[in-house]
């Protein structure tokens, strides 16, 4: 405790005499900075002092400091001897608590990282630059020739314009009598309308619909069918000669091969069963993955997850094909 | 003795076992399976075929919202495309799910199966995502064009595609021819009466309006066709195999002002492909091809009378 009093004493002494000033390396830059020089007294000659004595003191390169010309030899010299002895001390007093011996990269060194840094960026961004254009020229031809596609199927020449007014559409429309009018509406004819899957009740029906007494018989192909002969004009018909045509009106069968009868058979199940097939299919893997690799997955779970992430519709129409 | 009995019994066992046999393969020929309301009425000598491409479910959807929500087309593999919705589309016989990040409300395809889609603002294509993380695959909607203002609706016609917009001011309808060299539509012609079905190329087109159908071509309107019983609601044309239309329960060939309706069903949707046409069964899921459909262009006549109903074939 006296010790340090007796330094500061010392220190107190000095400093509010001037007699020396110290430098201080900055612990961040590591520049040395050292207060603003008192002007350097006018060089005089003490007559009275010998040519060896009148020399000035030695300055000190660094953080030394420099001495009052005013003292004497002896007071100089103890004076650089307690400078020498201060200064460990005082640098340490004033150097910060923790001092960071990282002195950091020298300016070249921080120049040069720089410059290193800024040509790295440079470099990633024209990589990044021609990957992008890669990527666009890709993009871009890809929809070229999307487009070149859909503009070659669609290729059309412009129309010459006609008039904007809209134009008058004829009145009194003629009333063609062909076979659509011929044959009528079979589908929403009244008579037939609940008969489904009996054809030949429906061929019957057809025939009290032209009152006609006529049967019907198994097609080859296990169709009720109706033969209707009717006389054709002869203007349009490209086969010259021909009077009459037959038309043949038939029920609609399904194939009937045995596997597609056990197809048929299934219904609506069918459509499921192709549709959801692979993706059961996808789920069952996974469900027998996730047993062996020891992560749980549930197939039943999912499938619940999934339809109630579907909207009304979306969840009719997925039971529909389902059930 | 044994032996012999033994030998009867044998054989006995295999006959009627074969009688089984015969009996079952007779009673399942005669157990015809037939799409309930739906009738083919062909010229007996045509070359049309009939293949199945999807057996018709033997239960009926009994939802006409849903199967009013459903589109169909046939794409360039020949495969059913099934959009349901707006929101989803379906291959039933791949097997394969797709949705579409963005609702739409037109599907349609041109001959060579090029998809494009439109929400009456815009025209997409669609193209699928692949990086997508969920379980079904999602495919993005691309803009192709932007249409002016809101249209009523497009039309795919023989490599040409339409739209339709109604012009307020001087109430009619005016239809647009699109140019995608230079991503533009003309105004081809205006229609003072609203348009239910509409088809063409670059140098005719066909509108349907009610249960008339008029013809546009060379600057003129003609009167084509008018339907007896039912509105038109869709067209198809190409010129290998003509003009075709669709009512609500029937479908028909037109050909100078005749025409056969040579399917009658409900519930149908129909594609036109090549010489093929494509008939959906959206009641009952069911897709038919009838093919070399342009022989019906031979048939296409105005018939004077039926003079015979023949028992017997």
């Amino acid at each position: 405790m006296k010790k340090s009093l007796f330094f500061l004493s010392i220190l107190f002494f000095l400093c509010t005499n001037n007699a020396f000033s110290f430098c201080m390396r900055d612990p961040f830059t590591g520049n040395v900075i050292c207060p603003p020089e008192p002007p350097t007294p006018t060089p005089s000659i003490d007559r009275s002092l010998s040519p060896r004595e009148t020399a000035p003191a030695p300055r000190s390169s660094g953080s030394s400091s420099r001495v009052s010309s005013g003292l004497s030899t002896s007071q100089q010299m103890q004076l650089m001897m307690i400078q020498g002895v201060l200064q460990p001390l005082l640098n340490s007093l004033f150097q910060p608590t923790f001092p960071n011996t990282y002195q950091g990269p020298s300016p070249e060194e921080l120049k040069r990282m720089k410059e290193e840094q800024l040509k790295k960026e440079a470099q990633e961004r024209l990589e990044l630059l021609h990957r992008w254009q890669l990527v666009r020229q890709k993009s871009t031809n890809s929809v070229k020739d999307k487009n070149k596609n859909i503009s070659s199927l669609l290729a059309v020449d412009v129309m010459p314009v006609p008039e904007n007014k809209p134009l008058e559409i004829p009145s009194g429309t003629p009333f063609f009598n062909d076979a659509t009018s011929v044959f009528g509406n079979l589908v929403m004819d009244k008579s037939i309308e609940k008969i489904e899957d009996i054809g030949k009740d429906v061929i019957d029906k057809l025939g009290e619909k032209y009152n006609k007494e006529w049967g019907s018989k198994l097609y080859e192909k296990g169709l009720p069918i109706l033969k209707i002969t009717a006389t054709a004009a002869t203007e349009g018909r490209e086969a010259a000669g021909v009077e009459t045509i037959n038309f043949a009106v038939s029920l609609l069968s399904k194939p009937m091969s045995s596997l597609q009868m056990g197809v048929a058979d299934l219904g609506r199940k069918i459509y499921a069963k192709v549709v959801f097939g692979a993706l059961d299919y996808f789920l069952q893997e996974t469900e027998k993955a996730g047993n062996i690799l020891g992560f749980a997955f549930s197939k039943d779970k999912f499938m619940e997850d999934f339809e109630n992430s579907l909207n009304t519709p979306q969840r009719i129409f997925y039971k529909w094909a389902k059930e | 003795m044994g032996k012999r009995i033994n030998y009867c019994f044998k054989y006995k066992v295999i006959f009627l076992f074969f009688l089984n046999f015969f009996l079952a393969i007779s009673a399942q020929a005669q157990k015809i399976e037939i799409v309930s309301k739906t009738f083919l009425i062909l010229p007996e000598d045509s070359k049309i075929k009939i293949k199945w491409m999807i057996v018709p479910s033997k239960e009926e959807l009994d939802n006409k919202k849903l199967q009013d929500n459903m589109q169909f087309c046939i794409d360039s593999r020949k495969k059913p495309i099934i959009a349901y919705d707006g929101k989803m589309l379906m291959n039933p016989i791949t097997g394969s799910l797709i949705k579409i990040n963005k609702p739409f409300k037109k599907m349609v395809c041109n001959e060579d199966g090029a998809i494009l889609f439109s929400d009456n603002a815009n025209l997409y294509y669609a193209e699928v995502d692949v990086s997508t993380k969920s379980v079904l695959p999602e495919a993005t909607l691309k803009k192709i064009y932007e249409f002016p203002h809101i249209i009523a609706d497009i039309y795919m016609g023989n490599e040409s595609l339409f739209w339709v917009a109604y012009n307020e001011s001087n109430r009619s309808y005016e239809v647009f021819l699109l140019n995608l060299e230079n991503k533009s539509f003309q105004k081809v012609v205006t229609f003072n009466e609203k348009i239910s079905a509409l088809t063409g190329d670059k140098n005719t087109i066909f509108l349907a309006s009610g249960r008339k159908v008029w013809e546009f071509s060379d600057g003129k309107f003609r009167f084509y066709y008018e339907h007896p019983r039912e509105d038109i609601e869709e067209l198809i044309y190409s010129q290998k195999t003509g003009l075709f239309y669709k009512t609500a329960h029937g479908i028909g060939c037109i050909n100078n002002g005749h025409a056969i309706e040579f399917l009658q069903t409900e519930d149908s949707k129909v594609f036109l492909k090549e010489k093929s046409i494509f008939v959906f069964f959206a009641k009952r899921f069911g897709l038919i091809e009838l093919t070399d459909i342009d022989d019906l262009k031979r048939y296409n006549f105005k018939i004077d009378k039926i003079i015979d109903v023949k028992k017997n074939i």
